[in-house]
């Protein structure tokens, strides 16, 4: 294992390039979902996978997670599942004459939460907490998370019986829904022939430590944000609350959010400074999952990711402020 | 059983939280009572006042064992405060004796420690640690503090313990057995040996001297400060003698007084990182076991320099050449015995040694770890500073960037105001694939101008010329109508 230490994070694009090729050894031709979903991890937040089955959501989540080498839980969510079962529960000691509080599987590093919205909105709210606030609590005693806490979920968009809808404030916590999407045809040939005997995920190891994943993410809030770059983060936030086929818009969380995943990508990249580029790169995967559509929209079929493209082409982006002195063509020409 | 590991704690977790435990569990306070024997009376009590804060905060339980260190070593800074008025062998003798009383008490009180950490998650041999203690000086509230531990064990059933008559399926006839005999045993121990006066009362004193030490060496209580010493506390006892021949040579003194003053200043160095790396102040009861620590090191170094000098500087033994017995009697050669003894003892202190200096070595590395983690992660959380603008390279890129524009878009290609400087550049190189490197090169070079990097004087030489090749290009291609991006 080639952990990358504190000291050496200037070198962001080494970390990232060994985390990409570690996962891309899993999963072939997922890059750019894989640099988001990281994008998203290193800004400290969590993550909703969403696409058809046998996508690789799940795949991505324990590349993700054996790559970075953090404690791994996987809970398959279903109709039966409680609250207890993912954040614990406490157990009496008679010896004590106290209840102890046996830790539940959300108190790992990476939580797979596969097929979140097959559990019901009651469990789906248990996990609330700990991804807004980094604790749980249990029969009023607050336990802390140990951080980097991330929470990958995954859900089928298709399927819609024995399934609930994820309410919004849980959708709200989600930093990024990413789809992973089918391969092409010639990414699905490679991945036959690497698949074709031992799954490459039993052999992957670890191109990271947590403490590196903890400094990375330390380093990426000191990235740069020109003040009308922030601007123009808070004016798309804003124009997907005056949009008229949005009922309920991108909150405050959306705009620190867009700020976030756009700091991690221009660290990705190796910057000290975020561009609109980065924002706009954010833009989709931050912003869609918290639109509530109306109806029509709903009708119609439009995702949110229409209403994001809609947003990102009306507002402006800040290039040049002030004015600059331009000299004319004709003057360039008689002095070439 | 929990370590004493807390110093390094981010904050008080709800485990450490106060809790009502059973009264039952108190009777961990009564275990120090079996350290009577060796300890004055006021730092038994003050241990036991230590162990009862333990069951009640899991904090104080992890500050049991230092926090006794603590007490110990208060109850022997005591007496080596008041040895000043002795002769310098006479003092060298007396620290001789305290130090293997140190030891002693040091050793208690870990077993102690271990032992109510036993007890306190059901096992019962924690009884015979307490019991091992107490028989290093018997006296007769060794059984009282049995009987605490074995109150304070909870059953095996994890039910409440039935001691006190009480049933519990913990509790048979079999387990009153095995508590029967280590207080049988106690008893026997207690009773039956000789045991002239308790440990702490000894006196090393040859009777010459011992009226004037006498005050000196009976510290545990006012009364026994008073009193003359006993016939057996003043009994003639062999003086040590200096062994120099056919053993293993000691390490110098000083080099142990220099190697344990180098732990204790390394351990302020880390008491002064732990906080500022945590980020809060640290409790009392963090304070309480650092001092302990440092005082167990400060004492030990004292007494093991202090009773190795009242000779030549070398050897534990310490009267020189062994000129007078204690008795005043001739100088009898040593015995075979007693050089693999001081061969022994040297051996001890040269591992003492090279302890200190591995301790030494550890605490700075731990201490300059954790310093330039916290500056690390202090330069990390910081933004970055903004490099150093070269006002005049900066605005070169910005009239050339704008100049390239307008140009660009006096000819139909202007950019759409949705479009990143990136995304322009990539689209008309895309449609224009001569001035592809002109145009990519200068928004490469206008994103940190704008955005808040840095730039060089270089980077503003290549963008306005880059600025240059496009405008001249551009007269070389028609115009076009503008496209809907523009727009």
């Amino acid at each position: 294992m080639t952990a990358m230490t504190a000291a050496s994070l200037p070198t962001a694009p080494a970390f990232v390039g060994r985390v990409l090729d570690n996962v891309a050894r899993v999963l072939v031709g997922k890059n750019d979902v894989t640099a988001l979903a990281l994008a998203g991890i290193l800004a400290g937040g969590h993550i909703l996978l969403e696409d058809a089955p046998g996508t690789g959501k799940t795949m991505l989540a324990r590349a993700l997670a054996a790559s970075l080498g953090l404690p791994f839980a996987r809970v398959q969510f279903t109709p039966d599942l409680l609250p207890s079962d993912i954040t614990g529960v406490s157990v009496y000691r008679p010896a004590t004459g106290t209840f102890e509080f046996v830790p539940g599987p959300i108190f790992t590093g990476i939580l797979l939460a596969d097929e979140i919205n097959r559990a019901t909105p009651k469990t789906q709210s248990a996990l609330l907490e700990a991804m807004g606030e980094g604790q749980v609590t249990e029969s009023g005693v607050t336990h802390r998370l140990a951080a980097p806490f991330v929470v990958i979920a995954t859900q089928n968009p298709v399927e819609h019986e024995g399934t609930y809808r994820l309410p919004e404030a849980q959708l709200d916590r989600f930093l990024l829904r990413l789809s992973v999407g089918y391969p092409t045809l010639e990414e699905e040939v490679q991945m036959l022939g690497r698949l074709q005997s031992l799954h490459p995920i039993h052999a992957l190891e670890a191109v990271a430590t947590p403490a590196d994943l903890l400094a990375a993410q330390s380093a990426v809030r000191g990235v740069f944000v020109a003040e009308d770059l922030r601007r123009y983060i808070s004016g798309l936030a804003a124009r997907t609350r005056q949009h008229p086929l949005v009922a309920l818009g991108g909150g405050p969380r959306a705009s620190l959010g867009l700020q976030g995943v756009a700091q991690a990508l221009a660290w990705m990249e190796g910057r000290t400074f975020t561009t609109p580029d980065d924002v706009q790169r954010a833009a989709p995967g931050v912003l869609a999952h918290r639109l509530s559509l109306r109806v029509e929209a709903r009708l119609q079929g439009t995702p949110g990711e229409a209403v994001v493209a809609d947003v990102l082409r009306a507002e402006p982006v800040p290039v040049e402020s002030g004015p600059v002195e331009v000299q004319p063509v004709s003057k360039l020409i008689s002095h070439p | 059983m929990s370590a004493p590991n807390a110093l390094l704690d981010d904050q008080i977790t709800p485990e450490e939280a106060p809790h009502t435990p059973p009264w039952q569990a108190y009777g961990a306070a009564l275990l120090p009572l079996a350290l009577l024997g060796v300890l004055p009376v006021w730092a038994c009590l003050v241990l036991c006042l230590l162990f009862g804060l333990g069951v009640r905060s899991a904090l104080w339980r992890e500050g049991r064992l230092l926090i006794s260190f603590l007490i110990v070593g208060g109850a022997i800074l005591g007496h080596l405060l008041g040895l000043g008025g002795l002769s310098a062998a006479l003092r060298s003798a007396v620290l001789g004796n305290l130090l293997v009383l140190y030891l002693a008490a040091l050793l208690g009180a870990a077993g102690l420690y271990w032992g109510a950490a036993l007890l306190e998650e059901g096992r019962r041999r924690g009884l015979w640690l307490v019991l091992a203690v107490g028989l290093v000086s018997p006296q007769p509230l060794l059984l009282l503090a049995l009987a605490g531990g074995a109150l304070m064990r909870p059953g095996q059933d994890d039910r409440r313990p039935g001691w006190l008559g009480r049933e519990g399926a913990g509790w048979t006839g079999k387990t009153a057995a095995w508590l029967a005999l280590p207080v049988a045993l106690a008893l026997a121990v207690a009773f039956a040996l000789p045991q002239p006066a308790p440990l702490w009362n000894t006196s090393p004193v040859p009777p010459a001297q011992a009226q004037a030490g006498a005050e000196v060496l009976a510290p545990n209580s006012s009364s026994t400060a008073s009193t003359p010493a006993t016939p057996q506390a003043t009994a003639p006892r062999p003086r040590p003698r200096l062994i120099t021949e056919d053993v293993i040579p000691a390490p110098p003194a000083e080099l142990l007084a220099v190697a344990g003053i180098l732990v204790v200043l390394a351990l302020f160095l880390l008491l002064r990182v732990i906080p500022a790396r945590r980020g809060r102040p640290a409790t009392l009861v963090e304070w309480l076991m650092g001092a302990g620590l440092v005082l167990t090191l400060v004492l030990a170094v004292v007494l093991v320099f202090g009773s190795s000098t009242g000779g030549s500087g070398g050897g534990l033994a310490p009267v020189q050449g062994a000129a007078v017995g204690a008795t005043g009697s001739e100088v009898q050669a040593p015995t075979a015995e007693e050089r693999r003894l001081t061969s022994f003892l040297n051996l001890v202190l040269w591992a003492a040694l090279l302890f200190y200096l591995a301790v030494f070595a550890l605490l700075v590395h731990t201490a300059l770890s954790l310093r330039g983690a916290s500056r690390r992660d202090a330069q990390a959380a910081l933004p970055p500073e903004p490099a150093a603008p070269d006002a005049a390279a900066l605005h070169r890129v910005r009239v050339a960037y704008r100049n390239a524009e307008t140009a660009l878009e006096g000819t139909g290609r202007g950019r759409a105001t949705h479009e990143t400087p990136q995304g322009y550049a990539a689209r008309l190189a895309a449609e224009l694939p001569t001035l592809a490197a002109p145009l990519l090169l200068l928004a490469r070079v206008y994103a940190p101008v704008r955005y808040g990097g840095s730039i060089s004087t270089a980077d503003a030489d290549a963008a306005e010329t880059a600025e240059q090749t496009i405008r001249a290009e551009l007269l070389t291609l028609p115009p076009v109508a503008p496209t809907e991006e523009a727009e």
